[in-house]
């Protein structure tokens, strides 16, 4: 059985959801062993130059480090564009 | 110069209107707005006064950008001491009032003593005038704001209005300007309401001059354009607003839900920036009808929303103002969680509605939902029932009570107004202080302090009781603004905190709105000011500023008796550990942080200021 994990995008990078994804902006995205961030990243054609905030189980990845970051069955992996509020 | 160093001192008491000269000796230690108001507030309302006796002052106050071509500068503050908090007072809206008063001619508006009577303030350019105001004592903000521009016939009028709940005495009334723009937090509109003052109206002519207009154009040009390129003033904020900030905040496991029992809310996504996106089913139009800005804003985060038509809330209700089922401003991040994550209410429309009663009746939406939130844990616990509550089923998730609570508030009636005493009032007299989730008697804004360590510094510190908007460590410890820290990390935290805190003591004295932080420096606004006005301004200048107005701050509450003692947060951030998430098993580290926050502001151990740092600062 193949794993997988849980892929969200928000804001402005909802224009790349998939057409079947739900409300919760989620949808789900199968791997293998050695599926890193990175290779998602360029897999789904998501634009680099817009990715600002990357939560893997809700824990920040920096930009430096995150490419290199190896998936596991069960992730949940979001994605922002530069956001901010208050 | 932008200043136009001019006064109007109302006396209600009396009955006088008076002009005076602005003390410009001390905009060179203050600079305006925030800073200024304070220091007149410290001279002349002894810190033991009663906030809601005649001998409390309220001072309307612009900045010295305020009304200039500068981005974002419509900015005012009203500054007074707490009837919430017991602590000073300072509360900042945008909008186009603080530019209109500029334009009429007075850097600020003092109300002292109390009016006999129901009244309002009218002010075209010089002419200034107490007039009465039976007619609309006893209607909404809305209603006053109708009446007051046909009585004067003029479109342009610009109004400041309290509602019904700052007539009676809920202690967390805003002041509305321009309908939907709130001086929302700490209940500044309820010392308006305790001086029998409904409205200030006025309209300005004069415009607004500065000392260099070559450099004050380059300078605030360079500044618009680092807004319009910069990815969050530039194209985040405008297109979703504050409310963007939902998912992110509850996928990283920081989302208050329940009263604080929680740190993530399943039905985030639906009240979220994003759903108000969502064409719904009745009329297959989304909530967000546009984004707006304020005077001379480039950001233009403010959203314009309608609320379903078949909606329960609106449906059948001929009752209701228009503008329900119209448009008005909302839905705004701190209102939609407060409302609704808190009291565990996934429902866009009825938080929606809530916002808009805010903004027709002057309700701080903040106070109210987490207030709400703890009155709904004590009916779950069974400490309260609907003998208290007066039939209402005050479980969570119940979007008709919550409604049905806000409505109350909003007129001040029966259990409305005992919820408007706010969460510590409440849940003290109910024998369960713990259960209120504030610091200096001020409810908790949107941030949980267990999964975003340096907010809790922050809260606990904050000199108007716990409030986001005065040390912002969310753009650092989960944004990356300027840099990226670990929000569960509390090293470093409290350099960090005190950074934010001085330069947001600058930020708000400049007449400009704080959302520009998130693009600009200190670099980029003291330009501006040097060009606006007489004097050499410079970022370490304004950075020393801002560290001279957090410790006025703190001295004058040191003196109301909410200083060091009141630095702490409720007992479930110290001993309930998050319960999912990245902070899973965490609670706040303030134990470790406060005593080096004490240290780097210069502070004894007991966290007073010393003679040394007054010294240093001049005060």
């Amino acid at each position: 059985m193949s794993k997988k994990i849980t892929v969200k995008l928000f804001a402005s990078l909802m224009v790349h959801l998939p057409v079947n994804s739900t409300k919760s902006h989620g949808f789900d995205y199968k791997i293998d062993e050695t599926t890193t961030v990175g290779f998602l990243i360029d897999d789904l054609k998501l634009p680099r130059d817009v990715i600002h905030i990357v939560l893997l189980n809700g824990v920040y990845l920096d930009a430096e480090t995150r490419d290199a970051k190896v998936l596991t069955e069960g992730d949940t992996l979001g994605f922002w564009p530069p956001v901010a509020g208050g | 110069m932008s200043w136009t160093k001019k006064v109007l001192r109302i006396n209600l008491t009396e009955g006088t209107c008076t002009p005076e000269p602005l003390n410009m000796e001390w905009t060179e230690q203050f600079l305006g707005q925030r800073g200024l108001a304070t220091k007149y507030l410290t001279e002349e309302v002894p810190p033991t006064t009663d906030p809601l006796s005649p001998e409390n002052t309220m001072y309307m106050i612009t900045g010295p950008l305020t009304g200039t071509m500068a981005s974002t500068a419509g900015r005012y503050s009203v500054v007074t001491k707490s009837p919430l908090t017991g602590a000073v007072a300072c509360s900042n809206s945008g909008g186009f009032f603080g530019n209109e008063m500029k334009c009429a001619g007075w850097d600020m508006i003092i109300l002292e003593g109390k009016s006999p009577t129901p009244v309002y303030i009218s002010i075209n350019d010089d002419k200034a005038e107490i007039l009465p105001a039976d007619e609309i004592w006893g209607k909404s903000v809305w209603e006053a704001d109708e009446w007051l521009h046909a009585k004067h016939q003029d479109p342009q009028l610009r109004c400041a209005v309290i509602g019904v709940s700052g007539e009676k005495g809920v202690r967390y009334a805003a002041i509305i300007n321009d309908l939907h723009r709130a001086a929302g937090r700490s209940g500044v509109g309820t010392v308006m309401g305790s001086k029998n003052v409904k409205a200030i109206a006025l309209r300005g002519s004069k415009g607004v001059t500065v000392n260099d207009p070559k450099a004050f154009f380059e300078a605030t040009t360079a500044a618009k354009k680092i807004l319009a390129e910069n990815a969050v003033t530039g194209e985040g904020l405008p297109a979703l607003g504050t409310q963007v900030l939902m998912n992110v905040i509850n996928e990283m496991g920081a989302q208050p839900t329940h009263n604080y029992k929680e740190v993530s809310f399943a039905g985030a996504s639906k009240i979220s920036g994003e759903a108000m996106l969502e064409p719904r089913e009745s009329d297959g139009k989304p909530n967000l009808t546009r984004n707006a800005g304020c005077f001379a804003c480039t950001i233009s985060c403010g959203r314009i929303s309608t609320i379903d038509p078949q909606h329960f809330s609106v449906q059948n209700r001929d009752d209701l103002h228009k503008s329900y089922h119209a448009n008005s401003g909302g839905l705004e991040y701190e209102a939609a969680w407060a409302l609704g994550s808190d009291t565990g209410i996934d429902d866009l429309d009825a938080l929606t509605y809530a916002q808009f009663v805010c903004n027709e009746q002057g309700l701080d939406p903040i106070s109210l939902g987490s207030t709400i939130a703890a009155a709904m844990e004590m009916f779950e616990e069974g400490i309260i029932t609907t003998e208290d509550t007066g039939g209402i089923e005050l479980n969570f998730g119940n979007a008709e009570a919550m409604i049905k609570c806000t409505e109350l508030v909003a007129i001040g009636e029966g259990f409305g107004l005992e919820l408007g005493q706010g969460s510590a009032r409440f849940c003290e007299k109910h024998g369960h202080p713990e259960l209120s989730m504030t610091v200096r008697g001020q409810e908790f804004p949107a941030y949980d302090p267990r999964s975003i360590q340096g907010m809790g510094l922050g809260y606990a510190t904050s000199n108007r009781g716990a409030c986001h908007l005065r040390g912002y460590t969310v753009a650092s410890e989960v944004l990356g603004i300027p840099i990226k820290t670990d929000p569960l990390e509390t090293e470093g935290k409290a350099g960090l905190q005190i950074a934010f805190q001085n330069a947001t003591a600058a930020f708000d004295s400049a007449g400009i709105c704080i959302f520009t932080s998130f693009a600009w420096s200190l670099e980029d606004v003291a330009p501006q000011l040097d060009a606006a006005i007489e004097g050499d301004w410079t970022p370490e200048r304004l950075g020393e500023i801002g560290e001279r107005i957090w410790n006025l701050e703190r001295l004058y509450n040191e003196a109301a008796g909410v200083g060091a003692s009141a630095d702490k947060l409720p007992p479930r951030m110290m001993s309930l550990p998050a319960n999912t998430g990245p902070a899973e098993g965490k609670v706040s580290g303030l134990d470790t942080m406060l005593p080096e926050y004490y240290a780097e502001r210069g502070w004894s151990p007991e966290g007073d200021v010393t003679a040394e740092t007054k010294a240093r600062l001049g005060l």
